[in-house]
Order: structure tokens, then C-alpha cells, then sequence
């Protein structure tokens, strides 16, 4: 028959006897070797004289002890709940992530009185865990960190964009009518050209200026100026479709390009615009006498390039002014 | 009323689950220092497939909820499975430990405390109704999210779970806590045989 208490004391186990009262009866090797105290010392001793242990610990203790009595069956305490049922400090050497050990514990009852605390260390398994969980604490944080990084760099690329489009509109816009500048008129020209090459469909030009503006702007001021100036690009634009690209060329020189147009259709146009320029106009409690001149030349009939068409039309907005403004002149050789 | 088992049976086995939970209760009335009254549970068996949908909607189909899994072998061998919403884990950990704050881990350690309790007092009687004895593995408790509790696809070495449901009336609380036996065919079988044998 082998010996129990050999047995006991070879085990890689910590087993320890106590009563209700937490009197130790059992004290092993293995609870020597990991708590430093000599099984001499530890038997008839309570649990808590030989450890710190706070009152809430010692009731919860005393109560499981009693609620394993009275099933008459094994209860447990896990490391990855509790921690620890005794403290047992661990060696400094071995203190990475916990000061005490890991423990389950298993409360077997013994007899009618006593039970069997059985105290596995699970310490490098919970070391373990922790370690992983500090890992995806650290890859959540990356990822955080990461997603972060994405929406400024989201939020910069909006801005970028917004910026690319103030950008655009003041290269290609008229700050102050808001019809496309000469730049862009160049542009949209030249595609208008091809266009009507390709369909073989005529094209309209009409070049057009504010009669007598340099006056008005040197009497009266550039804020005056300025709104005869919008005014006259809000005419133009209630004369025109959507389809017909309205300029401001420069100063208060304002071009009208009609697709698929001929003289006719521009004379048409040209006398809408004429209309909308009333007698006398009021600005600021001044009472304008404001009217254009229009000069108008139509590809294929007048010109074979862009170039060519603006300049047929300046000749033909000479002509006009020459026969005594506020009319339109068709180009003629 | 369960499939598996016969009205009578059905009776039996409500009525063995009860005794222990009697005993359970007082149990757990020394542990909340107050009166205890365990209802009477209801009891219904599920092929084990339909576990992880019985669980979510018993646990109020919540965002997450406690589970404890604890295996037993034995004459009389399975697992036991306890499942609680946060809402009724959360008030039971108050109870315990008088306090309105109570941390995830105070949670764990309180219904850990609990289901040795139930599943001590409920699985001893069964087998001693069996007329043998079980010995339990050491139980594990996880807060489990609607999209982790897939894990419990993995109970496939099992055939059936016998579903107890009962509520733990204190202090004018009302919580809810689940049990799951999963037993194989051969485990389940027995039972029913005992059960025949008690109430011919």
C-alpha cells in the first residue's frame, strides 16, 4: 500500500486541508516550496493568520468551504475569473503581467467537516492570455491608429478637392459676372470649331460692348461700373439658351457663341439683347442711358478658324459703333 | 412538453430538478444573505443542432451575454452549459456583492459561484438517480457576443440538450438563468430508462 502522504507530497499540486474555520489539517510540498511556509508552522494554523487575507476574502472563503460541505461535491475558482484564491506572491524574478500566483482551486469535501483545497498554477497560462490580450489591445490601437490616419487623409483629399475646384473656377471664371473668362472661351471654342466641321453646321459669334462704359466707370466709380457689368451678363444670359456659351472677353467686351446657328438665329439673339437694354436703367440712384453694340460673324460664311471668327466679329462690332451704337452689324467684305 | 420524454417521465425528471433546487436555493440564500425561492422550472429537450438559436432567444436575443461551460463524466456524462443576459448577470452580482458598481470580472466570479451551486446540486441528483456518481472538469465562464456564440456549433459530440429554464426570485428581482444538459443519444437514453423504471 503506498503511503498518502508520499503520495500527497509528490504531487505538482498544492493540497491543502481546512475545516469551516479555515484551520489547515493538510499542508503539502508543493504549498511549502511555492509559499515559503514550513508545513510545520502551517498545520493548526488558520489560513488567515498565514495569509493577508481582507474579511470579504475570508467570508467568501468560508462560505464556499460550507456550500462544498453541504453539496457533498466539488466546487471550483478559475484563474481567468478570480486571479487567485491565496495570495501567493510569485518570485520577483518571475513577476511579468501578475504579482501573485494564478490559481484554479477545486473545493472537494474531504469528510462531514473538512474540505480539500486543490491549487493548480496557472500562472504561465494566464501570462499567456494576457500577453495576447496586450496584443490585440496593441493591434486594435494600430487599427484605431490606422483608420484614423484614413479619414484625415479623406478629409485632406476633400479639401484637396474642393481646392483643385476654386482653383479651376478662378482660372476659367470671371470673378465678378461669373460667366467663363477668355481662357475657357478659347477652349470651348476651338471643341465648338470642330464640331461644326465635323456636322457641317454653321456656328455664331457676336462680340458685344457696353456703349460709352469707359465714361460711366471714370464719372461714376467702379463699384457703378462694376454692377452695369453684372447687369449686362444677367441680360445676356436671360437672351440665350443653356447650350450657347456666354464670355467675358475682357473689360466690358462680352462674347456670345451660338452652335448650330446662322446669321439669322445671331440677328435673333442680337435683338433680344438689344430689347433687354432699356432706354434708362437705375444704379445707386443713377439713372444710366446704358446700350450695347454687337458685332456678329458666322462660320462657315465668315471665317475658316476661331481666330479668324472673333476677329470678323470685332470688325462688325466696329461697324456698329461706327453707324451709331446700341445696333447690331453682321460682317460683311 | 419535451419530446423525449413521456408526460409521466417529464414529471419525474421536473420533479427530481426541483429537490434539487431546493437545496440549491438555500445555497444561494446563504450566499445573498437573504430568502431565496428558486420557480419552478419548465423543461423541454432540443436536438443539439437548434442549441445556439435556443440560447440567443432565450437570452433575450441580447448584444452579449454570460455563459458558463462545465464538462461532467461519469456514469452519468455531458456538459452543462448556464446562460445569462447581462441584465439579470448584472443584478445577481449587486445582490452578491451590495454594491450598484460591479465589474465585468466581479460578474464572471458571482455566476461562476452560482453555477457550481446548480449544476453541483442539479447533475449530483441525476446521478444519483442513476445510481452512480460524476466527477467535474474545472468549469469555464465567457462573456460571449450574438456573433461569437457560434462556438457552441463545436458541442457536436453531443446529441441533445435538455433546456431548463427558471428565474431566481429575491429581493423583488426577477433573474433569469438557463441551463443546458447536453447529453449523447446513449447518455439521454438511460435517463429515460431510469425514468421508466421509477415511474413504470
Amino acid at each position: 500500500m503506498i503511503d498518502a502522504t508520499l503520495l500527497i507530497n509528490a504531487l505538482h499540486v498544492g493540497v491543502v486541508v481546512v475545516d469551516e474555520e479555515l484551520n489547515v489539517y493538510t499542508w503539502n510540498r508543493w504549498m511549502g516550496i511555492h509559499t515559503g511556509i514550513p508545513r510545520e508552522k502551517a498545520l493548526n494554523t488558520p489560513l488567515c493568520t498565514l495569509f493577508e487575507l481582507n474579511e470579504e476574502r475570508i467570508k467568501t472563503l468560508k462560505r464556499r468551504i460550507r456550500t462544498t460541505l453541504k453539496l457533498g461535491s466539488p466546487t471550483f475558482t478559475i484563474a481567468s475569473a478570480e486571479g487567485y484564491l491565496l495570495p501567493i506572491p510569485l518570485p520577483l524574478s518571475n513577476r511579468v503581467n501578475f504579482d501573485f500566483m494564478q490559481q484554479d482551486v477545486t473545493i472537494a469535501p474531504c469528510d462531514t467537516t473538512r474540505v480539500m483545497l486543490l491549487i493548480y498554477d496557472q500562472t504561465p497560462l494566464m501570462e499567456s492570455r494576457k500577453r495576447e490580450s496586450l496584443k490585440a489591445i496593441e493591434l486594435s490601437h494600430m487599427v484605431e491608429n490606422a483608420n484614423k490616419t484614413i479619414e484625415k487623409l479623406k478629409a485632406a483629399e476633400a479639401l484637396l478637392v474642393k481646392q483643385r475646384d476654386v482653383i479651376f473656377r478662378q482660372a476659367n471664371y470671371d470673378h465678378l459676372t461669373g460667366l467663363p473668362n477668355r481662357h475657357l472661351f478659347q477652349d470651348r471654342l476651338n471643341h465648338a470649331f470642330k464640331e461644326a466641321s465635323r456636322n457641317n453646321t454653321p456656328l455664331a459669334l457676336l462680340f458685344l460692348d457696353l456703349d460709352n462704359f469707359k465714361r460711366i466707370n471714370d464719372v461714376l466709380g467702379h463699384s457703378i461700373g462694376d454692377e452695369v457689368l453684372v447687369k449686362a451678363a444677367r441680360f445676356l444670359k436671360e437672351a440665350t439658351r443653356d447650350s450657347d456659351t456666354l464670355v467675358r472677353f475682357g473689360g466690358d467686351e462680352f462674347l456670345v457663341l451660338l452652335k448650330d446657328s446662322d446669321e439669322a438665329d445671331a440677328l435673333h439673339v442680337a435683338n433680344k439683347i438689344l430689347k433687354l437694354f432699356k432706354p434708362i436703367m437705375e444704379f445707386e440712384k443713377h439713372s444710366l442711358h446704358l446700350s450695347p453694340s454687337i458685332g456678329i460673324a458666322v462660320y462657315p460664311a465668315h471665317a475658316k478658324n476661331p481666330e479668324e471668327l472673333i476677329q470678323k466679329a470685332d470688325i462688325a462690332l466696329y461697324t456698329a459703333k461706327t453707324r451709331g451704337k446700341n445696333q447690331a452689324s453682321v460682317f460683311a467684305e | 412538453m419535451s419530446p423525449a420524454f413521456s408526460e409521466q417521465q417529464s414529471d419525474a425528471l421536473l420533479e427530481t430538478i426541483n429537490i434539487s433546487f431546493g437545496l440549491a436555493a438555500s445555497l444561494i440564500g446563504d450566499m445573498l444573505e437573504t430568502y431565496v425561492n428558486l420557480q419552478i422550472p419548465s423543461i423541454t429537450t432540443i436536438p443539439i443542432y437548434k442549441l445556439h438559436e435556443t440560447i440567443l432567444s432565450q437570452t433575450e436575443n441580447a448584444e452579449a451575454f454570460y455563459a458558463t461551460k462545465q464538462r461532467f463524466f461519469g456514469s452519468f456524462g455531458g456538459e452543462v452549459i448556464f446562460a445569462f443576459s447581462e441584465k439579470s448577470a448584472s443584478e445577481f452580482t449587486h445582490l452578491l456583492l451590495k454594491d450598484e458598481k460591479v465589474s465585468d470580472e466581479d460578474i464572471q466570479v458571482a455566476l461562476l459561484e452560482l453555477t457550481n451551486i446548480l449544476t453541483a446540486s442539479c447533475i449530483g441528483q441525476l446521478s444519483q438517480m442513476l445510481e452512480g456518481e460524476s466527477l467535474f472538469a474545472v468549469p469555464d465562464i465567457q462573456k460571449i457576443t450574438r456573433t461569437g456564440a457560434s462556438t457552441f456549433h463545436k458541442a457536436l459530440e453531443y446529441d441533445n440538450a435538455i433546456v431548463i429554464t427558471t428565474a431566481l426570485d429575491v429581493e423583488e428581482k426577477n433573474i433569469q438563468g438557463h441551463m443546458f444538459i447536453l447529453l449523447s443519444n446513449a447518455m439521454l437514453e438511460n435517463l429515460i430508462i431510469m425514468l421508466k423504471k421509477m415511474f413504470p
